[in-house]
This record gives structure tokens, C-alpha cells and sequence, in this order.
């Protein structure tokens, strides 16, 4: 089963008099339960295609099709609702919610599908002990390390149950150590049937994916299964 | 779909966390909302004050003042009791007027020091005819009242107000003993019954009576200074005005006396404190409106500092009303407390002032103050919040 289909995707920024060309007529197709890394140099364009595929930018040209769904036409706040149900994010620096609790920081997409709150943090609690956090409920992220910050921002991509994980330099502001740490449990999640889109600019971290999309200039020079 | 309890309980969870910037942002409105109470129930108090202190004179009274002095033409300028023409004469011939004119009486009023063995009190002394004190409701409430043979036979006797009488003898009976007014000795034959709260143009209870024609001896004066005239009731006064322009016009030139109508008095100085009421409630409702430049001023900061948070709130599927509805509730809750702790301090405020002067909270002014520190919140606080539900999720999450 297809995810995200892509079809002659372009983008172009125009800075004044400049026009940039930040992805070229893409074509991909990302399958359910796949564990694909998307890997370039900065300005490659792989940041400008993660947004595209997470319906948090809309291509010059093209199309995209989201779990069987062409959303070329879908407005603002119908995106903001499939990204809602359908889309989970990790970021590089976390993006957690400053002097809130893991358990509340979870439960923050559940709040725009009107979840009811008691509910809510039922499931955040479920979420955060998948990634190992069940006794760091009501810590505040300064009360985390920068791992266990990670597991939070992953219990919360995971809260809506996502057809697809985006995972934006998961590891760019961790040690080696928790970095490898957050890998293997992002691992894990696809083990356990989730389809997750990792960017990243580092080889090694790629190679820890099944697929890796290697992008230059906007466009793919490279598409390959990662032999285990 | 979100609702809006849940978008409430955001907005004071994002107050709570930021308790020292919310108390200082909800201070101005605190500040401006507390004034417009304090303030308006000053000015109403002082209507209410006033109003009693009239009502207490009795409201069919009428009083002609030397020169000219007519306040519903706006006031020029003081009465000239200095060149006052009134005479005793004027008086007699006013009193046989006959209806709707029941008394009429004269009087001066003078500061003077009063003394009874070591103690001395500064006051003032009224000369009075004999028909004043029931035209003013002066009640004697021991001895008797001066009379009409008083003052014609210009017997030296006074009435002291129940105050003075208490400053000058304490616990003595002061019946029958000696007081001093200038090189005068004085009989006091009666006390004043003691009135609550003071009269428009002297402190009853510091009030010392003596009849007049003993006055205009003591101070060499023959002239008096005001006549007042009771008519038979509040619906004669038109009438009774008539007649005395009528009779004083034949005595005297049109500049040389004025007939005032204590209700339209009354009226007048209320129609005056209203303005002025009015013009401090407006002053004060500018500091609210400072106050809810400070709202705006940190909701614009506080949408830049959480930009990223706006970004991730959009990343996860916060639709732009839903971020445009968190940070105007944010400002609403924000004036709102404001406004409801404003109201809670002005109004004791003006309890505590009301042990001293009196004061009268008006709901109109809190349901006003309330209303526009809740209306500042919502326009102040537009502005910002819009600002946050147009942030592009992509560039807010990249923002540092």
C-alpha cells in the first residue's frame, strides 16, 4: 500500500530578483511500513521535500498524494487536520514545550483532534512507557537530557497513531551515544509496523534505514535498499 | 471539533507560567479600572453629600443673596456680602408678603472666637432673626430658641450648636453661664439638637446663633447679609420667587441682589459635579487604555518568544483559529483578571475612604470598567493574535 505518491514535484523560492529551483520534478512513492532516509547536502532541496510530503508546504507544481488522497485543491485548515491525524514530526531540537510536563507535551496533538483531556493523557502515558519514559511523566523538559527530550518529541509523533513518521535530523543535537539510542528505537517503531521518513545529512545515520533517496540540486541522484 | 474549554484552560496555563510577566501586564489595568471606581464613587458620594445637605435645609427654601449671583447662568462670581443693602426692614417687609411666603429671615455670618473660662474655639457666628431657625430646621434641644423680643430688645443671649457646646463646657450644663464673643458677654439659653454630618454652608454643630440685631452692634455693621425665605411649599417656589423678585426690584437696582432657588441650586452644583465626576472617570479610563497598550504590548512579545511554539502547535494540527482564539483569550483572561481585581481593590478602596468621606460605588461605573478592560482585552489583543495565527509553521519551527 502507497503513503505518499509524488508526481512531477517542483518547488521554486523567489528571494527579490532571484529565483531558486529547491526541487526539480520529483517522483517517489513511499510505501507503508517503509524506513527510508532522505539524504543530501544542506540546500539539496531534502528539507524542502520532508515539507512537502508532511503537508507543511505545498509544491509550485505537481502533485501529492497522501494515503490514496491528492490534496493539490485541500486548504489550510484541512492540512492542518491530516497532518493532525495522519502525520507525526520529530525535529532536530526537540520542540517541546518549555515548563510543561513529558505527559503534557505528548497529549498537545490530541487537543486539536478533541480528544477528551483525561483521555488524553491516558494515551500520552501508554506512549511515553513504548519509549521508555513511563517514570519521567511530569518531568519538565529542563528536567530532561537531550535524549530522553527526543523520546518525548517521538511519544508525541507517535500519540495520533501517524500512517507516517517525519523525523527531521532526529540525532543532529545528541551525543553519539543517545543518538544511536534514538535510532534504535525509531528501529524498533518501524519493526512494529510504522512508516517513518528520516532526514538527515549524515551517511552513517542513513545507513541505519532500509532505503536511503539521495538528493543533489533538488533532484534524486540515488534511490537504494540498505543491505543489513 | 477543539473546544473552547480546552482553549481556556491553554490560555491560563500559559498565564500561570508566567506569573510575574502576567500580574505585571494585568497591573495596568488593575491600576486603570481601580481609579475609575475610586474616583466616580468619589464624585457620586460628594452628589449624594451634597444633595442630603440641601434636603436637610429644607427643600422650599429661598435665598436672596447680595449682588449678583445667579448660578444657572454660570456663576459670576461670589455673592457680594460686603456691599450687601439688605436691611431689617427688607426682612419685616418680606414677612408681610403674606402667601405663598410663610417667614422670612436675616441673617450674617461672621467667623469670630468664641470663649467660656480657659477654652476659646474659632467659629462662625451667625446673627440671626428669630424665624430662621425653624425656616432652616434648627431643633433646640435644650433651653429655648431666640426670639422675636430678643432680638428687638437685642437681649445678649446666644444658642450654641451641640459640638461647641461640648468643646467650650464638656460635661457642664452650659443653661444660664457666660460666654465671651469680643468684649461681649453672652447668656447661653439654649443647646442645638445634634445633627449627623455637616450643612452646605457651615457646620451646624459649630454653629453659635445670636440674635441679630446684637450682631450688627458687635461687628458695626447695620447691613445683612442673607435673606431666607420659606415658601409654603416646593410648588410655590416659583411663585414665591416672582413676588420677591417683584418686592426687591422696587427696593433695590437689578445688580444689587440675586433670588436663588435652592433646587436649582442643588441642581446646578449636581449637574457640575456630574461633569466633573464624568471627566475623572474619563481620566482615569485613559490609564485603562495604557493598560491595554501594555496587554498588546506583551502579547506581541509573547507571540515573538513562542514563535516556535505557534510553529509546533501548526505541525500538529492546530488549525490558525485555533492559535487566533488561544492568544485572544490569552489577552481577554489577562484584562479580564485585571478588570475583576481592579473592581475588587477600587471598591474597597472606596469602602476605606468612606470611613472619612463618603463615597458611593455605582454599579454603573464597575459594570463600565469591567466592560471596557474585557473590551480592551479583545481589541488589544487582535492584533497579536492574528500575527500568530498567520506565522508559516515551516519558518515560525526554523525560527531561534
Amino acid at each position: 500500500m502507497v503513503t505518499i505518491n509524488l508526481r512531477d514535484i517542483s518547488k521554486t523560492y523567489r528571494t527579490g530578483e532571484i529565483e531558486v529551483q529547491a526541487l526539480k520534478e520529483i517522483n517517489l512513492s513511499i510505501k507503508k511500513g517503509e524506513f527510508t532516509s532522505i539524504i543530501g547536502p544542506s540546500g539539496s532541496g531534502k528539507s524542502t521535500l520532508m515539507h512537502i510530503m508532511g503537508l507543511l508546504d505545498r509544491p509550485s507544481s505537481g502533485e501529492v498524494e497522501f494515503i490514496g488522497k491528492n490534496v493539490a485543491g485541500v486548504d489550510d485548515d484541512k492540512l492542518a487536520e491530516f497532518r493532525n491525524k495522519h502525520i507525526g514530526f520529530i525535529f532536530q531540537t526537540f520542540n517541546l514545550l518549555p515548563r510543561t510536563t513529558a505527559l503534557e507535551n505528548v497529549a498537545l496533538p490530541l487537543i486539536y483532534s478533541g480528544v477528551e483531556r483525561s483521555r488524553r493523557l491516558q494515551l500520552s502515558e501508554e506512549k511515553l512507557k513504548n519509549v521508555g519514559l513511563n517514570d519521567r511523566l511530569n518531568h519538565t523538559p529542563a528536567q530532561l537530557s537531550g535524549g530522553q527530550q527526543q523520546r518525548v518529541a517521538i511519544a508525541r509523533a507517535l500519540v495520533n497513531n501517524p500512517d507516517v513518521i517525519f523525523a527531521d535530523e532526529p540525532t543532529g543535537n545528541l551525543d553519539s551515544k543517545s543518538g544511536a539510542e534514538i535510532m534504535k528505537l525509531l528501529a524498533n517503531l518501524n519493526a512494529e509496523g510504522n512508516t517513518i521518513i528520516l532526514v538527515t545529512h549524515e551517511p552513517d545515520i542513513a545507513k541505519g534505514t532500509k532505503r536511503t533517496i539521495e538528493l543533489r540540486d533538488g533532484e534524486i541522484i540515488k534511490d537504494k535498499l540498505n543491505g543489513k | 471539533m477543539t473546544g473552547y474549554r480546552e482553549i481556556i484552560r491553554l490560555a491560563l496555563d500559559s498565564i500561570w507560567r508566567n506569573k510575574t510577566r502576567s500580574g505585571l501586564t494585568m497591573l495596568g489595568i488593575i491600576i486603570g479600572v481601580s481609579a475609575v471606581i475610586l474616583l466616580v464613587s468619589l464624585g457620586q458620594g460628594l452628589q449624594k453629600f451634597i444633595t442630603a445637605s440641601f434636603e436637610q435645609l429644607g427643600t422650599n427654601v429661598v435665598v436672596i443673596f447680595p449682588g449678583q449671583f445667579d448660578i444657572n447662568q454660570g456663576i459670576q462670581g461670589p455673592p457680594n456680602f460686603a456691599g450687601s443693602k439688605f436691611t431689617l426692614r427688607n426682612v419685616n417687609d418680606i414677612n408681610k408678603l403674606g402667601s405663598p411666603i410663610v417667614s422670612a429671615a436675616g441673617s450674617i455670618e461672621l467667623p469670630a472666637a468664641v470663649k467660656y473660662k480657659g477654652n476659646s474655639k474659632y467659629t462662625t457666628v451667625a446673627g440671626i432673626s428669630s424665624e430662621y431657625s425653624s425656616i432652616r430646621n434648627l431643633v433646640i434641644g435644650e433651653g429655648r430658641n431666640i426670639t422675636k423680643s430678643d432680638v428687638n430688645l437685642e437681649r445678649k443671649v446666644v444658642v450654641l450648636g451641640e459640638g461647641i457646646s461640648n468643646d467650650l463646657f464638656g460635661a457642664t450644663n452650659p443653661l444660664g453661664k457666660q460666654i465671651t464673643l469680643g468684649d461681649e458677654k453672652l447668656e447661653v439659653i439654649g443647646v442645638l439638637q445634634e445633627i449627623g454630618g455637616s450643612n452646605f454652608r457651615f457646620d451646624i454643630n459649630n454653629f453659635v446663633a445670636i440674635p441679630i440685631t446684637v450682631s450688627q452692634r458687635i461687628f458695626g455693621n447695620d447691613s445683612i447679609q442673607i435673606i431666607t425665605v420659606k415658601a409654603r411649599s416646593k410648588e410655590d417656589l416659583p411663585k414665591a420667587i416672582s413676588v420677591l423678585d417683584k418686592y426687591m426690584s422696587s427696593q433695590l437696582s437689578d445688580d444689587e441682589y440675586s433670588v436663588v432657588d435652592q433646587s436649582s441650586l442643588v441642581s446646578t452644583i449636581n449637574n457640575i459635579l456630574r461633569v466633573v465626576t464624568t471627566a475623572l472617570g474619563g481620566i482615569a479610563a485613559i490609564s485603562l487604555l495604557v493598560g491595554g497598550v501594555g496587554i498588546m504590548n506583551i502579547m506581541l512579545v509573547s507571540v515573538t518568544e513562542r514563535t516556535r511554539e505557534i510553529g509546533l502547535r501548526k505541525a500538529v494540527g492546530a488549525k490558525p483559529k485555533n492559535i487566533l482564539v488561544q492568544f485572544l483569550i490569552e489577552a481577554m483572561v489577562l484584562s479580564g483578571m485585571g478588570g475583576i481585581i481592579g473592581i475588587f481593590i477600587g471598591s474597597s478602596g472606596a469602602l476605606i475612604i468612606n470611613q472619612f468621606i463618603t463615597t458611593s460605588i455605582s454599579l454603573w461605573s464597575v459594570v463600565l470598567a469591567f466592560g471596557v478592560s474585557a473590551a480592551v482585552g479583545i481589541i488589544f489583543g487582535v492584533a497579536p493574535a492574528i500575527r500568530a495565527s498567520r506565522l508559516d509553521p515551516i519558518e515560525a519551527l526554523r525560527y531561534e
